[in-house]
């Protein structure tokens, strides 16, 4: 077995391939956050063969998901959980997770064949992400979608349905408004400190765009971008700003005490942190509407 | 009747929300905002079965109303929650 520890948002984890797997050596986008384990993990993800149990209970899927997430089913077992991804809904699964709800055992098993890199690569991302947004959601962190710029050493967070155009609009950021550069393009994580602080950080994890970077950054702003034929932008109050921010947290409310954690995260963001939503064009005025309202 | 299952009233900086929670309601578009009075009845009615009777005499309990006025009050609620389809009979 290869084990490596990794830091992200301040999160201690591993992860565990063994010697002869093809992701072995593959891992390049998790390297900027290699560590030495200094205290207790969140998790050490195991990479291998599992024993999934005969014995389980569907509680929830998104097999019927039309909008290019991975097709999902989790299911309940006599003391774990299993975590299933599909490529096709009537496909075989090609990634099965288990885990137990302390997340002492995360296991990871991969259907595919040493050339389907990608598809290995696919299944062990998504199922880092689920478990470390799980293990991480009652630690007052929250993973996002969301693309994330950061300017004069803030971060403003870009969020919106898929398809809307918040990678672009951080596009028209590093073009027009000077000192601006990406943090993350998709999935970062933001994490409320006992001391008040609220930081956004980069993740191994940014979609389509390859940039992983170990980088940590006082939040400013989240931003929801929403199309509409001229730009404005509006600052929301504290129930827009939920209604506008939950649908872009990593969902997994199916435990009374992950909606808590996450709850409790949200609530001190929206407390702290003013959230708006961008009317915009695709244009370079838009860029400047946004910056002129949360740079000042 | 009773609640609806898979919904969580929260408390976000004063203000009340009702969200969509659990492995009942994976749908979270959906979002009501409560004022106080709407927020004690549905606290009221959480986990039970319940009638517009009892949540009404709950309500005089904790505001000075009349039964008359708390029962039109709390029938105009649950009418506005039944057409939202967050109770069942």
């Amino acid at each position: 077995m290869n084990i490596t520890t990794y830091k992200v948002a301040g999160h201690q984890f591993q992860i565990s391939v063994p010697e002869e797997h093809s992701l072995n050596g593959k891992l390049t986008q998790y390297d900027p956050f290699v560590c030495q384990q200094t205290e207790e993990l969140i998790f050490n993800l195991i990479i291998g063969k599992v024993d999934i149990p005969q014995q389980k209970e569907t509680v929830w899927s998104n097999l019927d998901a039309t909008d290019g997430q991975t097709l999902m089913a989790l299911f309940q077992c006599d003391n774990c959980k299993v975590v299933e991804m599909y490529a096709k809904p009537q496909d075989a699964p090609f990634a099965q997770l288990l885990y137990t709800d302390d997340f002492k055992t995360t296991r990871l098993q991969l259907n595919t064949t040493e050339k389907e890199l990608n598809k290995s690569l696919w299944g062990l991302n998504n199922a880092m992400m689920l478990i470390f947004a799980l293990a991480t959601a009652t630690q007052n962190t929250l993973m996002l979608h969301a693309s994330v710029v950061m300017n004069s050493n803030q971060a403003f967070l870009f969020h919106a349905k898929s398809g809307t155009g918040k990678s672009t609009h951080s596009q028209l950021w590093i073009k027009h408004i000077p000192g601006t550069e990406l943090l993350n393009d998709d999935n970062p994580a933001v994490r409320i400190w006992d001391d008040g602080r609220i930081i956004a950080y980069g993740t191994p994890w940014s979609g389509k765009t390859p940039c992983y970077r170990n980088i940590e950054v006082p939040v400013g702003a989240f931003v929801r971008i929403n199309r509409a034929l001229q730009n404005s932008i509006e600052r929301l109050d504290v129930v827009r700003a939920y209604a506008s921010l939950t649908t872009s947290c990593s969902g997994m409310r199916w435990e009374r005490k992950l909606a808590d954690g996450l709850n409790r995260s949200l609530e001190l963001v929206i407390a702290n942190i003013p959230i708006y939503i961008l009317n915009c064009l695709p244009d370079e005025e838009a860029a400047h509407v946004c910056a002129n309202e949360v740079l000042k | 009747m009773k609640l609806k299952l898979g919904y969580t009233l929260r408390n976000l900086c004063g203000a009340h929300v009702l969200v969509a929670e659990g492995i009942q309601n994976v749908n979270l578009d959906k979002l009501y905002s409560f004022n106080e009075t709407a927020a004690f009845i549905w606290e009221t009615a959480e986990g039970k079965e319940f009638t517009i009777d009892s949540l009404a005499e709950a309500l005089c309990g904790k505001y000075n109303v009349s039964f008359e006025q708390a029962k039109k009050d709390v029938q105009a609620m649950v009418e506005n929650w039944k057409q939202h389809d967050l109770v069942e009979e």
